[in-house]
């Protein structure tokens, strides 16, 4: 279970910073450094890979030409200075663009994003090699860095600057406010139900008066929710 | 005012983002670096309004900019800046090399694969100073920027050094592009 890359840019701490990024994630695995686009070509004209980390501006061929030359590029997250190409970028179906230098956490969200995508299935890698749940994703609790199938998230309480995430089988922290959680974790399937509260639309046992049983928790019902709640009963 | 040239804001965040791996691998190393870039941010935010600056301080900072180039390309390349100056206390126009000197990086180093080079040669008198620069570059690439920067070297030298300058670029079938400029105190 691996998701596989190459790192493309001319500069060498540029290839540290993003390979010391992947090694505090479970199952990224580095395949090659290459550091121009001819060498990019050549290695992806015999080898496959899941994901590219690309530079732009870079000798002969630039980020972009490099990946107009790909008949079936994979996923691909743009790391660059030059933030007037974002938009070229996206037209060419990039998953994100990344400015240097780049925080670990804006990274993780790149990285959650390129996996959770099930806009573009055709491009993800092959389910023969690897079982990664296409929608996996990963959050940040103290030095940790967990791997959750959204199947698992029962719901999502706010706690202070913090979050509590409740899975199936254990709860996790992350140091993330409730207002921003849904950049880290896909938002489908969860309904709001509470200023605090998140649930799973799917994992809910009963809803009784302004109370949700799910899993073995009670959730309370916020009064400004109760229209949504309403909804969904119908 | 608007005529000073302004080191390429991408040289600024490319450096930042060398630094920021680099405090963590070479402490030491980053922080040396980290008192080049702020000697030549200082240089170009402040002593880039002066209307004379020292000879002394243009070399060093050019000698900052190369500094942090070197750190930056896992490729080898060839920099070499050799100075003769009797005098480095005599005063130039600020911001006066720069603009070649990002040029020669920008067509050359950061265009070619590997093999590249600058080379540099300031000689200084109080009479007269010389200053050639010549790199390689990828001769397929094409030009892409018309030479905003050294038309507005070219307008700063002519306001300021009006009729005591010499600009002459030559840009050699060979792959070689060399700027020579010459210019009476």
């Amino acid at each position: 279970m691996s998701i596989t890359y190459i790192i493309v840019d001319d500069e060498s701490v540029a290839h540290d910073i993003i390979k010391k990024y992947c090694a505090m994630l479970p199952g990224m695995l580095l395949m090659q450094d290459c550091y121009d686009a001819i060498e990019a070509i050549e290695y992806l004209h015999k080898n496959s890979v899941d994901l590219i980390f690309l530079d732009l501006n870079m000798p002969k061929l630039n980020g972009f030409e490099f990946l107009k030359t790909l008949p079936h590029p994979p996923k691909v997250i743009v790391t660059t200075a030059y933030k007037e190409y974002a938009l070229e970028g996206y037209e060419l179906n990039i998953v994100d663009y990344l400015l240097k230098p780049f925080s670990f956490e804006r990274f993780l969200k790149a990285v959650n994003k390129t996996f959770t995508d099930t806009s573009k299935p055709s491009n993800f890698p092959s389910k023969d090699v690897n079982e990664v749940d296409p929608k996996s994703f990963f959050l940040r609790t103290n030095n940790k860095h967990i791997q959750i199938v959204p199947d698992d998230v029962l719901f999502v309480e706010a706690s202070g600057n913090y979050c509590k995430i409740v899975l199936k089988e254990e709860t996790i922290t992350v140091r993330e406010k409730f207002s921003s959680i849904l950049d880290y974790i896909p938002s489908d399937g969860l309904v709001q139900v509470h200023r605090s509260f998140i649930v799973a639309r799917k994992h809910i046992r009963n809803i009784e008066g302004n109370q949700i049983g799910i899993g073995n928790y009670t959730v309370p019902i916020g009064k400004l929710f109760k229209a949504a709640i309403d909804r969904l009963l119908k | 005012m608007h005529l000073k040239s302004q080191v390429n804001p991408h040289f600024f965040f490319n450096t930042l983002n060398n630094l920021y791996g680099l405090v963590e691998q070479d402490t030491e190393k980053a922080q040396q670096l980290i008192l080049k870039l702020s000697d030549m941010m200082r240089y170009s935010i402040y002593e880039g309004q002066n209307e004379w600056v020292t000879l002394e301080d243009e070399i060093t900072y050019l000698e900052n900019y190369m500094d942090l180039h070197r750190m930056r390309y896992h490729k080898t390349i060839d920099i070499r800046f050799d100075v003769d100056a009797e005098d480095r206390s005599i005063k130039v126009m600020p911001l006066l090399f720069i603009i070649m000197v990002e040029n020669a990086f920008k067509h050359g180093v950061e265009k070619l694969r590997s093999g590249a080079f600058v080379h540099i040669v300031l000689k200084a008198t109080t009479k007269i100073i010389e200053f050639d620069i010549e790199n390689n570059f990828d001769i397929e690439e094409p030009c892409s920027s018309k030479g905003i920067g050294l038309n507005n070297l070219k307008q700063r030298l002519e306001l300021v050094y009006h009729n005591r300058h010499e600009l002459e670029i030559t840009n050699k079938p060979d792959e070689i592009y060399t700027i020579r400029l010459s210019i009476s105190l």
